[in-house]
C-alpha cells in the first residue's frame, strides 16, 4: 500500500457518508493527481476496444468514397458535404429532433404522473401496475410495432376492418401510419423507462420532506407540486434526456410503421443508405456522426441531470415509507388508466401476435380468416431455428453477465477512484447510448471485418456489450454509491487486495443492483435486431433476427411465430432470474 | 485424370479455392471425386437476396441428395452486396456461392476476382445471353415486374380497366387512395421498371406523366417483400412493380392476389456462381453442379412457380392452370438495362432518376 492510497483512505473515511462520494471526490482534489490505479487503465483500455474504437471507424467512414476497405475506396468529403452542407437532410433532422423531444417529453410526463400514483397514492393493484408498466420492455419494438401496424393500418388494420363491417360504414376509426402514431408506439416503449428512472428517485427520496410540508397544513396536491416535484426535477430532466437520446436513435418503430407522408427519421435514412439500392455506406456513417453530435448533447445534459439526480436521495435507512395520499374515486380512475395502458402496451399486441402467427395470409377480416398451425410447423422445422435458439441463448446468458462485470468496472473506477481517467472512462462508458444501433454495428464491422471473430456470434457479442455498458454502469454506480466504502476499506486494511476486495466485499453487497441489471440486460440482449442484424453471420443469427429477417421478405406470420418463441425465452429468463437468482426487475435498484 | 484427383485432394486439405478444378465434365470418375471432396467439406455457405424460405425449400433438395448442409445468408441484395464486397476486400472468405439478382453486382464480382472460373456439366442448359460461361448461370430462373391486384377489394370493371393496360390504370382517378408502390430503390430491376415508362423506349407512350398520374393518386410506398403482404391484406389494392417470384407463390397457397405483365415490363435473370477462395470450394462446385441439373432447376420452378429457365425443364407450373394468368411477353421485356449506360447512368447514386422520381411521388426517404 503506498502513501498516497493510505492518505485517500483518512481523508475518505473522515467524509462519513458514501452519498458524497458522487459529488465531491473524498480524496478532494488530491485523487486528480493520483496515478491512474491497473484497474482505471485496464478499463480505459476495454473502452477504447468496445466502444471508442467503433465509434472512430464510422468517422473515417464518413470520409471516404466508398465503405472503408472496398478496392477503389478513397478519400471525400462527398457524404459529409452531402449530409451535413446541402441541406438535403435537414428536414430528416428537424423531424428527428421534434419525434424524439416530443416522445421524451410525453414519456416524462406519463411515467412521471404512473410513478407518483404507484408510489404515493393508495391505487388499488400497485403490484400488478407496476409489473404492467414495465412489460413492453419484453416485447421486441419491432414485433410490437407490427402488431400495431396490423391492429390500426388505417384501411387493413383489424379495428378498422371490423368496426367497418359491424357498424356498416366505412369510416377510418384509427390510423397510426402517421407521425402522432410513431410516437404512439414509441410512448408504449419509452414510459416504462421513464417510469423506472422517476420511481427509483420517488422511492429513494427522503419522506420526511413531504411530512413536513403536511403537518404544515398543505394538502397533498400542494404537497406534491411545491416539495415532490421540485425535489424530483434532477430525475424528471435526466430521464428526458435519456429518452430523447434513445428515440433519436430509433429505426425499427418508424421503419416498419412507413411513416409515408411526412418525414423519414435520421435512423431510417441511415439504414436506407446503407441497404437500399444504389448503396452509399458513406453516406450512412455521416448521417450516423451527425446524430451522434446530437445525441452527444443529450448525454452531457443527461450526464449533468443524474449528477444531480442522487441529490436528495438518502440512504440511511431510516425505514419511514412516505405518507399514502388517500384518494376516494381518484384511485379506481387511476387503476382504470393503468389497466388501459396495459392492455394497449402488453395484452393487445400480444393477442395480436398469436392471431397472426396463426393465420397464413395477414388477413385482418374476422370473417375471412382461417386459422392453422402451419406457421408454427414452418418456422420449427427451418434449419436454422435451432441454431437461432442456441445463439439467442449464448447472447442472453454472455451478454448481461460480461455487461453487469465490465459495468461494475466502469462504475468502480468512476465512483470510488476518480482522477482525469475515472473521467475519461466515465464519458467513454456513457456514449454508447448517443450512437444508434445499426450506426454502432457498422463500426464494428469495419473495425472487425479482417479479424477471426468476423461473422460469429462472439462479435454480435462484443457490440451489444459495448452497447449496453452505460446501463450496466448506472446499476452498478447506483448501488456503489449506496455502499458504504468503510467495509471496502476494513478488507483492504486486513491485507485483501483490491480484486479480492471487490470479489469478497463489493460484489456481494451490490448482488441485488448488478441481478437487477442482469434481467434487464437479459431481455436487451435476447430481443435485440439493430446490431445483430448487420454482424451475424449465416450461422450466428439470433431469433430476433431471424424474425426480421422474416418481415423483410413479407412472411408476417412466420415474423410472429418467431416473436412468439422469444417471447417464451424471454419469460423462462425473467423467471429463472426472478426465482432462482432472486433478482427483482423493478426500479428499487436503480 | 490423376492430375485431377491429386487437385481435388489438394483442394480438401488445404481449402484454398483456387486449385479446384475448373470443370469435372471431362469423365463420371472427376464427378465422384468431387462428390467425395464436397462430402468431406460437410457444408456450404450460400449468400442469396431470393425469397428465404424459397432458398431453404430449394437449397434442402442438395442436401438430401447429398448429405452437405446448407448455410444461407440472405438480405436484401443491395446489402447483400456490399457486405460480399467488404469481406472479399478484407480476405474474410465466408461464402462459398453467392447469388444475387442484381447482374450488374454479379459482373462487378467477376471483373473483381471475386467468383471462380467453374463451368457446371449443364451450363449450356441455360440461356446463353442470361450467363457469363464458367462464372455464374441463371439457376434460379428469371423474374419480371407485375402490376398486382387484390380481387377482393376491386369491382370487375376495375379489374378488366388494370388488365388492359396496367400502368395506366394505375394513374387512374377511380384507384386514388388505393395504389402502393415498389420503389424504384428497392432494386436496380425496379428502379429500370420506372425508367422505361418514363424515359427509356416506352416514354413516347407513357412518359412522366403517367408516373406523375400515379403519384397523383397518392400512393403508399414499400419495399418489394411488405408491398406483397400489404396488398394481401388490403391496405390498398394495387401495387405496381411487384415481382413476380414474390407474388406467385402466394397465389398459389390461395391468397387473395392476382397479376398481370405489363407489355413494357422488364425482368431479369439471377446469377449464381462459385466464390473464389470459398472455405468449401468442393461443396460449392458441387452445388454449381446440382443447381444446373433439369432437376433441381424444376424444384426451383415448382416452389417460385417462376419460368423455367432450363431448356430441358418443361413449364408445367400450378400457375397456368389459373385462368386470370398470362405469361409475359418475353420478346418485349427489358433485360438489357444492365448494360444501358443512360440507364445506369440515370439510377447511379449521383445520377437524377431516382431524385426526381422521388419528387414526382413526393416520396422523402
Amino acid at each position: 500500500m503506498t502513501i498516497l492510497d493510505r492518505t485517500e483512505l483518512q481523508l475518505g473515511d473522515s467524509d462519513g457518508t458514501a452519498t458524497s462520494g458522487v459529488a465531491v471526490p473524498p480524496g478532494g482534489r488530491r485523487a486528480l493527481w493520483r496515478r491512474p490505479s491497473a484497474l482505471s487503465v485496464f478499463v480505459f483500455i476495454l473502452l477504447l476496444g468496445l466502444v471508442a474504437g467503433p465509434v472512430a471507424m464510422v468517422f473515417v467512414g464518413a470520409l471516404q468514397s466508398n465503405a472503408p476497405g472496398l478496392p477503389d475506396n478513397t478519400f471525400s468529403l462527398d457524404a459529409v458535404y452531402r449530409v451535413y452542407l446541402s441541406g438535403e437532410y435537414y428536414g430528416s433532422l428537424i423531424g428527428t429532433l421534434v419525434m424524439a423531444v416530443s416522445v421524451a417529453a410525453l414519456s416524462v410526463l406519463f411515467g412521471g404522473l404512473a410513478a407518483w400514483f404507484l408510489t404515493r397514492v393508495n391505487v388499488p393493484l400497485r403490484k400488478l401496475w407496476e409489473f404492467g408498466l414495465i412489460l413492453p420492455l419484453f416485447l421486441s419494438p419491432f414485433v410490437g410495432a407490427l402488431a400495431w401496424l396490423m391492429l390500426a393500418a388505417p384501411n387493413s388494420g383489424m379495428i378498422n376492418v371490423n368496426l367497418r363491417w359491424m357498424l356498416g360504414t366505412d369510416a377510418t376509426f384509427v390510423n397510426i401510419m402517421t407521425l402522432p402514431g410513431v410516437i404512439f408506439v414509441m410512448l408504449l416503449f419509452y414510459i416504462p423507462y421513464a417510469y423506472l428512472f422517476i420511481s427509483s428517485a420517488l422511492k429513494n427520496m427522503d419522506p420526511s420532506l413531504e411530512e413536513a410540508s403536511y403537518m404544515n397544513g398543505r394538502g397533498s396536491f400542494s404537497t406534491a407540486m411545491k416539495v415532490t416535484l421540485p425535489i424530483m426535477r434532477p430525475a424528471l430532466v435526466a430521464s428526458f434526456f435519456f429518452v430523447a437520446v434513445l428515440a433519436t436513435g430509433v429505426f425499427v418503430i418508424p421503419a416498419v410503421l412507413g411513416l409515408n407522408t411526412s418525414f423519414s427519421p435520421l435512423a431510417v435514412e441511415v439504414y436506407r443508405a446503407v441497404t437500399v439500392f444504389p448503396a452509399r455506406p458513406p453516406v450512412g456513417a455521416a448521417l450516423g456522426t451527425l446524430l451522434f453530435w446530437f445525441t452527444l448533447a443529450g448525454v452531457y445534459l443527461y450526464r449533468r441531470s443524474v449528477r444531480n439526480a442522487n441529490r436528495f436521495v438518502t440512504i440511511s435507512a431510516r425505514g419511514t415509507r412516505p405518507r399514502l395520499v388517500k384518494l376516494r374515486a381518484g384511485r379506481y380512475i387511476a387503476a382504470a388508466v393503468f389497466a388501459l395502458y396495459a392492455f394497449l402496451a402488453a395484452v393487445l399486441p400480444y393477442a395480436v401476435l398469436i392471431v397472426m402467427s396463426l393465420t397464413p395470409f395477414a388477413i385482418t377480416d374476422f370473417r375471412r380468416m382461417t386459422f392453422s398451425f402451419d406457421g408454427i410447423v414452418e418456422v420449427w422445422n427451418a434449419p436454422d431455428v435451432l441454431t437461432a435458439f442456441g445463439n439467442t441463448l449464448w447472447l442472453g446468458i454472455l451478454v448481461p453477465t460480461l455487461t453487469v462485470l465490465v459495468g461494475l468496472a466502469v462504475a468502480y473506477v468512476v465512483v470510488r477512484e476518480q482522477g482525469r481517467l475515472g473521467a475519461i472512462v466515465d464519458y467513454l462508458g456513457t456514449f454508447p447510448i448517443a450512437v444508434p444501433g445499426i450506426v454502432f454495428a457498422t463500426g464494428i464491422l469495419w473495425m472487425y471485418v479482417r479479424s477471426p471473430i468476423y461473422a460469429t456470434v462472439l462479435l454480435v457479442m462484443i457490440a451489444l456489450i459495448g452497447a449496453y455498458i452505460p446501463q450496466a454502469a448506472r446499476f452498478a454506480s447506483a448501488g456503489l454509491i449506496q455502499v458504504d466504502r468503510s467495509l471496502e476499506e476494513a478488507a483492504r486494511m486486513n491485507g485483501a487486495g483490491k480484486l479480492r476486495t471487490i470479489f469478497t466485499v463489493t460484489l456481494p453487497l451490490l448482488r441485488p443492483a448488478l441481478l437487477s441489471a442482469w434481467s434487464l440486460l437479459f431481455v436487451f440482449a435476447t430481443r435485440e435486431v439493430n446490431e445483430a442484424v448487420i454482424l451475424s453471420g449465416p450461422k450466428s443469427r439470433p431469433l430476433a433476427v431471424l424474425a426480421w429477417n422474416y418481415v423483410e421478405q413479407g412472411s408476417i406470420r412466420n415474423a410472429a411465430v418467431v416473436g412468439l418463441f422469444l417471447t417464451i425465452v424471454m419469460a423462462v429468463g425473467i423467471l429463472f432470474a426472478r426465482f432462482v437468482l432472486r433478482a427483482k426487475l423493478d426500479s428499487s435498484n436503480l | 485424370m490423376a492430375m485431377a484427383v491429386i487437385a481435388v485432394a489438394t483442394v480438401t486439405a488445404c481449402s484454398g479455392g483456387s486449385e479446384a478444378p475448373a470443370s469435372p465434365s471431362a469423365g463420371g470418375g472427376e464427378l465422384e471425386d468431387l462428390i467425395a471432396a464436397a462430402q468431406a467439406e460437410g457444408e456450404l455457405t450460400f449468400y442469396g437476396d431470393a425469397n428465404e424460405t424459397s432458398l431453404q425449400k430449394w437449397t434442402q433438395g442438395f442436401t438430401e441428395e447429398y448429405g452437405i448442409s446448407v448455410n444461407i445468408l440472405r438480405l436484401p441484395g443491395s446489402e447483400l452486396n456490399q457486405r460480399f464486397a467488404q469481406e472479399m476486400s478484407a480476405g474474410q472468405f465466408q461464402a462459398d456461392v453467392f447469388s444475387i439478382a442484381d447482374r450488374v453486382s454479379m459482373q462487378a464480382a467477376v471483373d473483381q476476382g471475386w467468383i471462380a472460373e467453374y463451368e457446371p456439366e449443364n451450363g449450356s442448359l441455360y440461356p446463353a445471353e442470361q450467363l457469363v460461361a464458367g462464372y455464374f448461370y441463371p439457376v434460379q430462373n428469371g423474374y419480371f415486374q407485375t402490376v398486382a391486384y387484390n380481387p377482393t377489394l376491386l369491382s370487375a370493371d376495375e379489374i378488366e380497366l388494370i388488365r388492359e393496360d396496367p400502368i395506366k390504370a394505375a394513374g387512374d382517378p377511380v384507384f386514388e387512395g388505393r395504389v402502393g408502390v415498389n420503389m424504384p430503390q428497392s432494386s436496380q430491376q425496379a428502379a429500370a421498371f420506372y425508367y422505361r415508362y418514363a424515359e427509356g423506349d416506352a416514354s413516347d407512350e407513357y412518359g412522366w406523366e403517367a408516373l406523375e398520374a400515379i403519384a397523383d393518386n397518392k400512393p403508399l410506398f414499400y419495399s418489394s417483400a411488405t408491398l406483397v403482404q400489404n396488398l394481401i391484406a388490403g391496405e390498398y389494392a394495387v401495387a405496381v412493380a411487384l415481382t413476380d417470384s414474390l407474388a406467385a407463390p402466394q397465389a398459389l397457397q390461395g391468397a387473395p392476389l392476382e397479376f398481370v405483365y405489363p407489355k413494357d415490363t422488364t425482368g431479369g435473370y439471377f446469377a449464381t456462381g462459385v466464390v473464389e477462395d470459398a472455405p468449401h470450394p468442393n461443396a460449392a462446385r458441387l452445388f454449381m453442379e446440382w443447381a444446373t441439373t433439369p432437376d433441381a432447376n424444376a424444384l426451383y420452378t415448382e416452389i417460385t412457380q417462376t419460368v423455367p429457365a432450363n431448356s430441358d425443364v418443361t413449364d408445367d407450373r400450378e400457375l397456368l392452370s389459373f385462368d386470370w394468368y398470362a405469361e409475359p411477353d418475353v420478346a418485349n421485356v427489358w433485360f438489357d438495362f444492365i448494360d444501358d449506360a443512360d440507364f445506369l447512368d440515370a439510377s447511379s447514386a449521383d445520377g437524377d432518376f431516382l431524385s426526381r422520381w422521388s419528387e414526382v411521388f413526393g416520396y422523402s426517404g
